[in-house]
């Protein structure tokens, strides 16, 4: 028997009546995708990573308003009819709710007795620097209602509460993160159904939902 | 570094140690085969097989970097794969069956290559592909191991001893053994 590398002529017959007798295809194609991903693997995570940080950044921006806006409506009280109606009786001191007293009113009706309510538009007029916010975000004031329903059929605002979650589904939009701004759109609509979204995200929500 | 078409897996190793992805994928295009033949041979099945394989460049994958140029590639490789067809026998013994119905394919026929022109001759080939398979599966690991490596890998009597941990005239004594076996059993 041969010690070198070359096999002995007995050895080199039954290497090929081996071959000949047991074929080998080799590995499958899966099997072979299989060690090539993860050789890949280490530069790919890193690819993802990097890919993936404006989305976290995006995430978290979102989930620091999320929070703050939750905290928020737990330290408001929230309006009740009741509160509504007692306040429908009394106007409200221009001092409570100088927002709201100073916003023009198309008609009388519910809209002007409920000052509240009214603070919880955004009051463009009053308050220049978060109009322009608004308008950076790509949120349209709220149409007035009609004066021939008496205000009766009031538009869904935009409120104060909403605002900063509605700029972070814009942000996550212009990031190129469409499915996480569905998703805090969706969750807008579902917390203040009605509300106003800018054209941009009602187009994506328009959009039928992505086949995975 | 960059390695060309014609580097020697030793190149190819130190390149893809020092991040060349392509030279891995010369490295894998030129030892998969080998390789796989060796796993589906010592194991007798193919699902043991694909995961001793993918185990097998897994490892490797993960200490390329420590790779050193004092043995040969093919040589590291295989001891990996060794000691994962070793570690496999040792939980589930035993291991091979080519009659399970799960063994690899059955070889095919040729006869004046033209597939089945004789089904004697056909029948006959069947038979002794079957025998082999089964001569080699009866052998016991060591031994079939240093014939495989010896046959398919076509090391010499030092590599296998590298690869198996065993010394060069045990590698001498377990081939011989298997050969003797092999000739009995296949008349």
């Amino acid at each position: 028997m041969s010690a070198g590398p070359g096999l002995g002529r007995e050895e080199a017959a039954l290497a090929a009546r081996l071959r000949r007798q047991w074929p080998v295809s080799g590995p499958s194609e899966a099997l072979d995708q299989a060690v090539l991903a993860r050789a890949g693997t280490a530069r790919g995570a890193r690819r993802r990573t990097r890919a993936r940080l404006p989305w976290l950044l995006a995430s978290a921006a979102a989930a620091v308003l999320a929070v703050g806006t939750v905290l928020r409506l737990a330290v408001a009280p929230a309006p009740t009819d009741d509160i509504l109606a007692t306040e429908a009786a009394a106007p409200a001191a221009p001092a409570a709710t100088p927002a709201a007293a100073r916003q023009p009113v198309a008609s009388g009706g519910a809209e002007t007795a409920a000052p509240e309510r009214s603070a919880l538009r955004a009051p463009a007029a009053t308050q220049p620097v978060q109009a322009a916010e608004r308008q950076a975000a790509g949120v349209t004031a709220p149409p007035s209602p009609p004066a021939d329903d008496g205000g009766a059929r009031q538009a869904v605002a935009v409120p104060a509460a909403a605002e900063a979650e509605l700029a972070a589904a814009v942000a996550l939009l212009e990031a190129g993160q469409d499915a996480a701004a569905a998703a805090a759109a969706r969750t807008l609509l579902r917390r203040w159904p009605g509300i106003e979204l800018p054209e941009p995200l009602q187009a994506l929500l328009a959009e039928p939902a992505p086949v995975e | 570094m960059a390695a060309d078409g014609d580097s020697s897996d030793e190149q190819l190793a130190l390149a893809w140690a020092g991040g060349d992805q392509a030279a891995f994928l010369r490295l894998y295009a030129r030892h998969k085969g080998r390789l796989y033949a060796f796993l589906l041979r010592s194991l007798g099945r193919r699902d043991a097989a694909d995961d001793c394989f993918q185990d097998t460049w897994a490892r490797a994958i993960a200490a390329h970097r420590r790779w050193r140029p004092q043995a040969r590639f093919s040589t590291w490789l295989l001891q990996i794969a060794h000691n994962l067809v070793v570690d496999r026998f040792r939980r589930q013994r035993p291991m091979v069956s080519i009659d399970d119905g799960d063994g690899p394919a059955p070889p095919p026929v040729l006869v004046d290559g033209q597939p089945g022109s004789d089904p004697a001759a056909a029948h006959e080939a069947l038979e002794q592909g079957r025998r082999l398979r089964a001569a080699i599966a009866a052998l016991p690991l060591e031994q079939r191991t240093a014939l495989l490596l010896r046959l398919d890998a076509e090391l010499s009597l030092e590599e296998i001893a590298e690869v198996t941990g065993a010394g060069r005239e045990t590698v001498k004594s377990r081939l011989r053994y298997a050969m003797d076996k092999l000739r009995e059993a296949m008349g």
